[in-house]
């Protein structure tokens, strides 16, 4: 399938520093991508990048084979971004209809704050709405313009858990319907959940592409939570052992490329092990042993 | 090489001029919501009935002072709208995120400039409008070939001023928008000769007056309404010919226009890491 958005190794430099450094990156149509990264790590560089509100320090970024910036490219984009909200004074049916005076191919309002679950407020003030329905309302103007690639930075964040739950019905009808979906996200469940690819970006690079089974696959760790009486440290020394954190109930949990060699060892050791759990790692575990840091 | 999706059936592309009517009628609802705008527009009707309506006496020709100092107030309005309606507004809208937003849609950035031109023009026209019939009625009624005349001038001004608000806009932080606003508003006000004419400014501030496009624009104001003779008996300083006072105020916007295309240019490629 032809994509509809192509960056080829980007780059972006601040002052000596590199945000995000040589990533290539192709949305092909009724793709849900997840962009993840560590805070820092790049996301929202590109996505500035890739909507044309800032230029690449190396490499290109072509959308439906145009540079972002060219209106008739922005003309098929959507973006839901962070802290945008629209004049205070205005209600959000008048933002709604002022966003479709930009398009020149526009889906009917009604249907949009549908959608959103934001119709039965179309007479509120865009200052008077709380933080989620800002959010509903930053995905109305986002989709207004009948959008065939959608970039959506945080869409969840400050959603609760049934707006979250529309929010991700929506993206996955969206994508059923062939437009191609970029979104940025801290919550790896759901990117597990709705994407059909993630891309991991840590200190700018691209350390991952692919689906959530071939990511796990490709980092080969698993979780091992036990009980025993022995030093972090000494736990992270052993080969193979990615990351050492604590669960709620006191255990080490430790991610590792070795779990039978790690259970060997402290058997051999003579240390007692109790509580022992050893399960396949998901998209979390295997994000926290490529970046060596939580999700947040 | 890897060739795009073939583009989407060529829906016609809505004319930029459409969105910069939509802007103006955005900005117009939400200002009088929000309060500010009506007291931007009021202002110089209340600063002209407080003190330019009553004031009696009369240039030589029969030429009412106050008619003179209603082009006062009603250029204080027009300078004030392009520094905060046009200027500390957009600098807010730049913090809010709006402008952002903005620049992402299928809007070229022109109209957003254009809806704010639109803006100003409604605005100095219901700021002028207003002043004539407060002046009409405390006896002071002007021609409306004057009237006219200045009106002209009043468009003249909001597009040669509009590209200071844009620079104000785009140069200073959003939350100190307001506060660099006055700065600039009320010295130059006062120095051009708005609240009172220049002839009666303490002499050092008097000696910066012609270095101000809107002294000269003021000028071009006067001159609407009253002849060489008139506004100099008023305490105008012209150059001469009004031509000179055209080319003056031109090049002032032209260097505030280069300002202000910098300022977006440097709020655009911002060196600010996002994660």
């Amino acid at each position: 399938m032809k994509p509809m958005a192509v960056l080829c190794g980007v780059s972006r430099c601040f002052r000596g520093t590199t945000a995000v450094d040589s990533v290539d990156l192709v949305l092909r149509p009724g793709e849900i991508v997840a962009l993840l990264g560590p805070n820092g790590a790049g996301k929202s560089t590109l996505f500035d990048m890739l909507l044309g509100l800032r230029n690449p320090s190396a490499g290109t970024v072509s959308v439906f084979g145009m540079p972002p910036t060219a209106r008739r490219a922005r003309a098929r984009m959507g973006a839901m971004l962070q802290d945008t909200t629209g004049p205070a004074g205005l209600t959000v049916g008048e933002t709604v209809r002022l966003t479709q005076r930009l398009y020149p191919r526009v889906a009917p309002a009604g249907e949009l704050l549908r959608t959103v679950d934001l119709d039965g407020l179309t007479g509120r003030r865009v200052g008077e709405l709380s933080g989620g329905e800002r959010q509903r309302l930053s995905l109305a103007l986002a989709l207004t313009g009948r959008p065939d690639l959608l970039v959506l930075d945080e869409p969840t964040a400050a959603l609760d858990v049934a707006g979250r739950r529309r929010l991700l019905r929506a993206i996955r009808r969206l994508a059923a319907q062939d437009r191609s979906i970029l979104l940025a996200t801290h919550d790896l469940r759901e990117a597990q959940e709705v994407a059909d690819r993630v891309v991991v970006l840590h200190h700018g690079r691209k350390i991952a592409d692919g689906t959530t089974a071939e990511i796990v696959g490709a980092v080969g760790v698993r979780r091992v939570q036990l009980r025993a009486a022995i030093r972090g440290e000494e736990l992270a020394n052993h080969g193979g052992v990615r990351s050492v954190s604590r669960t709620p109930d006191g255990r080490f949990d430790l991610l590792t490329t070795d779990p039978e060699g790690l259970l060997r060892t402290l058997v051999t050791a003579g240390h007692r092990i109790a509580d022992l759990t050893v399960v396949d790692a998901d998209l979390e575990s295997a994000f926290v042993a490529l970046t060596g840091e939580e999700a947040a | 090489m890897i060739e795009s999706v073939p583009p989407a059936p060529r829906a016609r592309m809505p004319w930029g001029g459409t969105a910069a009517v939509a802007i103006f009628c955005a900005e117009w609802r939400s200002g009088f919501r929000s309060g500010w705008f009506v007291a931007l527009v009021t202002m110089p009707m209340v600063l002209f009935v407080l003190f330019g309506a009553t004031v009696h006496g009369h240039l030589r020709g029969g030429l009412p002072v106050a008619a003179m100092l209603m082009v006062s107030f009603t250029c204080f309005g027009v300078v004030n709208q392009a520094i905060f309606a046009v200027g500390v507004a957009a600098a807010e809208q730049r913090g809010s995120g709006w402008l952002r937003r903005l620049r992402v849609s299928a809007m070229p950035m022109w109209s957003f400039f254009g809806g704010k031109v639109l803006l100003g023009f409604a605005a100095a026209t219901v700021v002028l409008a207003g002043n004539a019939v407060l002046a009409r009625c405390v006896g002071v009624g002007l021609p409306l070939g004057h009237l006219l005349r200045l009106w002209v001038v009043v468009l003249f001004g909001v597009v040669c001023l509009a590209p200071f608000g844009f620079a104000l806009a785009y140069w200073v932080r959003p939350g100190a928008a307001g506060v660099i606003g006055n700065l600039v508003f009320l010295p130059l006000s006062y120095t051009s000769g708005f609240m009172t004419p220049v002839s009666g400014l303490p002499a050092p501030v008097a000696a910066l007056s012609p270095y101000l496009p809107t002294l000269h624009w003021g000028n071009l104001a006067w001159a609407a309404i009253a002849t060489q003779g008139q506004a100099a008996d008023f305490g105008v300083r012209s150059p001469g010919h009004p031509w000179q006072d055209v080319a003056i105020v031109l090049a002032w916007a032209l260097a505030a226009a280069v300002l202000a295309t910098l300022g977006w240019r440097r709020d655009r490629d911002r060196d600010r890491i996002r994660g």
